[in-house]
């Protein structure tokens, strides 16, 4: 259990982690998202004790990190694969650190074995691949057989193979009952991985909430329609308080919102109208992000070609009922977001929070209980 | 109407949670397949290694022991420091100064039969205390040029043990190291020159220039391992040392008199000369006291790079 109240770290005038407070729990691979420079690597940092926090503090297993007595025996940390010592050879490595904490030398062998760098073993670890490096920082978390484990970014720069490889991994240790809780800025990843995920934009809490509700709560649904007789259909539809939009990833196809599928289908065969398509859709977990923290995105890609995909292009309207902010400026939680919380993570907006209370993003408060 | 949604992006797909892709399990499944690809692995600059399967790994293990001690952390730093080559080339450079110009010295040079034998046969520990400085200023900045000393401070958070440590483990090893290679060129180099020039009339304090001199180059280390923490990066520190023991002997004699005497005295240069041998010469602090006061340099550095250890953020 990995518990934080109020952390928060400033780098001079600049506020790098603001007020965080949650819990990282047993079982489960919770998600540490947030774009780049949203304070994910900080507030890790802090968590181990490597930086001290200008105010709050952080507990694992009850304990600041730095008054555990056997660190790695309670939890595994890979924040850098690259922080080692080229010269050292990986065996050299793992067993320098299994010394520290007492852990016998047999268990270096162990756990080379588990990340297949048997036969790497006396070699130098700065000749190691970016996967291999990854490798060997994953058998120096495992090496105390820890009941926490944390990962930074883990799979930034690996092979398909070797991404593959750590998402079966943390499930693993999850499944086993260990806390595992590791940090992305990608979506896609996270929404294979984990189950439960806390979510900070500038350092600040956007949500900590299970999977499952985050995308419930915060995605948008709508459901494609192709019809021969879209003009009479759009009529009926909007009738029904339907809002339609053309699909501009399928030609002559439409979006329906705000009017379930079953509607849809009743209302064209009532007027005899043919359906080619007809399928809901819900946001990924990569749009809902998205548009959680485009207001927090730190660093903004100022090319003329365009933000990358998604990366809502400063001209373009807002979805609908998503209200409309000043300036890039973060101000208080993006706006439409509850303070879904998980129990124990009691955070609240900052006074005066803009846009409170928004629409369509917030819908009643799931239970949130998941963990 | 607005586009509510960016555009296209491949969305809405079922994902199917928990299983592996099936060309990727085919990959990892069987493990003997996946060991015995020939060529894979080795191949520089970029060595590789297969993955193993993760629904066979056996996570967890037989850790043992108890908790983390100082005792445990000095082990550490031992096995860091002997595995490492900056360590090993360090020493032969310095073994091979000592030994090798005590050896061609004693062998080549006439000095009056009233000279310290030992202390020609000494002279290479001038040079060979560059070498100690340098190893003193990498065993701890090298920690931090690599990041390693992310993951030090993660296995065992206690920094200041962490330094202490590696104080005492680099000091014994340069003590040691010294007292073998400094006591071997001293016999031999004194058994040379006797057996050329004949029996030596002067004072010899074998025990002061062997063991002094290898508490020395364990304190100018221990000088550098300060400097080292305080200014956390190698070339920086390895400059500011090498300044402190090369220049006051340099700009001394520009200096007027009186400061410039003292600056002399007051050096590491001088405290090494005197360890080693100077023994007839009685300007300034004696050889221990010199020693001393070196020892004051090297404290002061630790201590003010301990507080910075402890306070910055690594």
């Amino acid at each position: 259990m990995i518990e934080a109240r109020g952390l928060t770290k400033r780098y001079g005038n600049k506020l790098a982690v603001d007020q965080l407070s949650f819990q990282v729990r047993p079982g489960s691979v919770t998600g540490f998202l947030g774009p780049n420079g949203a304070g994910k690597s900080t507030t890790m940092r802090m968590i181990l004790g490597l930086d001290a926090p200008t105010g709050g503090n952080v507990t694992v297993n009850g304990r600041p990190y730095d008054h555990v007595q056997a660190p790695l025996r309670e939890m595994g940390a890979l924040l850098d694969a690259k922080a080692m010592h080229g010269g050292r050879t990986a065996y050299n490595h793992l067993l320098c650190l299994a010394q520290s904490n007492g852990i016998p030398n047999r268990r270096v062998d162990e756990v080379l074995a588990m990340v297949g760098l048997t036969q790497v073993a006396k070699k130098r670890a700065g000749g190691f691949s970016l996967g291999m490096g990854q490798r060997l920082g994953i058998a120096s978390a495992l090496l105390g057989d820890p009941g926490i484990l944390m990962f930074d970014e883990p799979v930034n720069g690996l092979d398909p193979e070797g991404i593959l490889w750590i998402r079966n991994l943390m499930k693993q240790l999850a499944s086993e009952g260990r806390t595992v809780f590791v940090s992305s800025h990608l979506m896609s990843e996270m929404e294979v991985t984990a189950d439960h995920l806390i979510v900070i934009g500038q350092g600040r809490m956007i949500a900590d909430t299970s999977m499952r509700d985050f995308i419930e709560t915060n995605s948008q649904s709508f459901t494609v329609v192709r019809s021969p007789q879209v003009d009479k259909l759009n009529t009926l539809l909007q009738g029904k308080g339907a809002t339609i939009t053309p699909d501009q990833a399928v030609p002559g196809a439409f979006r329906v919102h705000e009017l379930p599928p079953a509607t849809i289908g009743d209302l064209a065969a009532e007027h005899g109208i043919a359906l080619h398509e007809l399928s809901p859709r819900f946001d990924s977990l990569e749009e809902v992000y998205m548009r959680m923290t485009q207001h927090s995105v730190e660093y903004r890609a100022g090319l003329p070609g365009g933000p990358p995909p998604g990366w809502g292009p400063p001209g373009m309207a807002p979805p609908p009922g998503y209200p409309q902010q000043g300036g890039p400026q973060f101000a208080g939680p993006p706006p439409g977001l509850p303070p879904q919380g998980a129990p124990g993570a009691p955070w609240g907006p900052p006074a005066g929070a803009p846009g409170a209370g928004a629409p369509t993003l917030s819908k009643p408060q799931s239970n949130g209980s998941e963990g | 109407m607005a586009q509510n949604t960016p555009p296209p992006m491949p969305q809405n797909q079922p994902h199917v949670q928990n299983q592996p892709h099936p060309m990727a399990s085919a990959r990892m499944a069987p493990p003997q397949q996946a060991f015995q690809q020939p060529g894979a692995q080795f191949a520089p600059p970029a060595q590789q290694a297969p993955y193993p399967p993760v629904q066979q790994m056996q996570l967890g293990g037989q850790v043992g022991g108890g908790n983390a001690g100082f005792g445990r952390v000095l082990l550490s730093e031992w096995t860091k420091i002997r595995t490492v080559r900056s360590t090993m080339w360090t020493l032969a450079v310095m073994v091979l100064l000592i030994l090798g110009l005590g050896v061609l010295l004693a062998g080549t040079v006439k000095p009056d039969t009233d000279d310290d034998y030992v202390s020609i046969a000494l002279i290479g520990v001038i040079i060979a205390q560059l070498a100690a400085a340098t190893l003193g200023v990498l065993t701890i900045s090298a920690e931090y040029t690599t990041g390693m000393i992310r993951t030090t401070l993660t296995a065992y958070p206690r920094r200041l043990q962490v330094l202490v440590a590696k104080g005492v483990v680099f000091a014994g090893l340069m003590f040691g190291v010294g007292v073998v290679t400094m006591g071997l060129t001293a016999v031999i180099g004194k058994s040379m020159l006797t057996s050329r020039i004949g029996e030596s009339s002067a004072d010899v304090d074998l025990f002061r220039s062997v063991v002094g001199g290898s508490l020395y180059l364990a304190v100018i280390g221990l000088f550098g391992l300060g400097l080292g923490v305080l200014l956390r990066h190698s070339a920086g520190a390895i400059t500011a040392l090498m300044g402190v023991i090369l220049l006051p002997m340099i700009i001394g004699p520009f200096l007027p008199h009186s400061v410039g005497e003292k600056v002399m005295e007051y050096s590491p240069m001088f405290a090494l000369g005197k360890l080693i041998g100077g023994g007839g010469d009685d300007s300034g602090p004696g050889p221990w006291p010199s020693l001393l006061l070196i020892a004051a340099y090297a404290a002061i550095a630790l201590i003010a790079g301990g507080i910075r250890m402890r306070s910055r953020d690594v």
